[in-house]
């Protein structure tokens, strides 16, 4: 779960203490930042691990957010978040399914990607509340709970 | 300064007004066609709804096309025009459409913004960076029934 921004915050880090090592108050300092900043990191990375719902809501979040005031399907999917979502896997498929059943939403390309599956009708593209009880279907079917 | 006026700031100055609650089941090529219980936009994924026959691509051209199923033909004039039905379609700088807005009787122009609300507005209030500028307005004569 380390992202760029991280590899280049400890970049940073070991940089400035390679530098400040002379100033041995300073680099001291700079030592005791970076590893508060390492810990916080990596307590961060466990709960995500440990915690898909929270990782979901943020990505869900993010994903209204940027597209609010989106037409194109192709451009929603194509979302950052959103491929985080479908990146996710089998965790994320109680958590669309919860999402779906709480508020009709183009969630079915990512159930779709991650499953394989359709259970959609042809007959129903398009409709999202149609599509979304696809899906719930298809989730009591297979026992899911969520 | 509102969300929506953030995001199109060529509406505080032009007008407009929410003229109903954000709703997911619709996108504004559907609320332009007159529809409000589907999605419309060109894909190959089976949950997408496109006209049948119509090309699965995002050109003003394959959203023309969309519209002539219905009866629309491109046109110069977006005045209003007793009865005559028009619907303009915005493209981006890249070409790739991203929005339609259909005319009312009224003369002003109406927008599903996304997947948040319907507004009422004037045809060149949405210009801009989000949804580019109206690249095309198509016209049909309006149905007696």
């Amino acid at each position: 779960m380390t992202r760029l921004t991280d590899v280049a915050l400890t970049a940073a880090c070991l940089t400035l203490v390679e530098s400040s090592r002379a100033e041995s108050q300073e680099g001291r300092v700079l030592e005791k930042l970076c590893a508060e900043a390492a810990t916080h990191r990596a307590d961060v990375a466990t709960s995500q691990l440990a915690d898909p719902e929270a990782e979901f809501a943020g990505l869900v979040q993010r994903w209204k957010r940027d597209c609010m005031f989106e037409s194109s399907t192709t451009k929603m999917i194509l979302q950052p978040a959103y491929q985080q979502i479908i990146g996710m896997g089998d965790k994320a498929v109680p958590l669309l399914l919860r999402e779906m059943e709480r508020e009709p939403d183009h969630w079915g390309w990512a159930l779709h990607a991650i499953t394989r599956v359709d259970p959609v009708r042809r007959e129903d593209a398009g409709r999202l509340g149609k599509i979304a009880e696809a899906w719930l279907a298809w989730g009591r079917r297979r026992g899911l709970r969520w | 300064m509102s969300w929506v006026e953030a995001r199109f700031p060529r509406l505080a100055a032009s007008g407009w007004q929410v003229t109903s609650a954000a709703a997911r089941a619709y996108n504004c090529i559907a609320w332009a066609a007159g529809v409000t219980d589907r999605w419309w936009w060109p894909s190959p994924h089976p949950h997408a709804y496109w006209p049948e026959g119509v090309p699965l691509a995002e050109s003003l051209e394959a959203f023309t096309q969309a519209f002539r199923s219905l009866g629309y033909a491109p046109t110069d004039d977006a005045r209003l025009e007793v009865g005559a039905d028009r619907v303009a379609i915005y493209v981006g700088s890249d070409g790739v459409v991203t929005h339609a807005a259909r005319q009312l009787q009224n003369g002003k122009w109406t927008s599903k913004l996304g997947r948040d609300v319907d507004i009422e507005h004037a045809l060149d209030g949405l210009d801009g960076s989000e949804y580019g500028r109206v690249a095309c307005v198509l016209r049909r004569v309006r149905s007696r029934t």
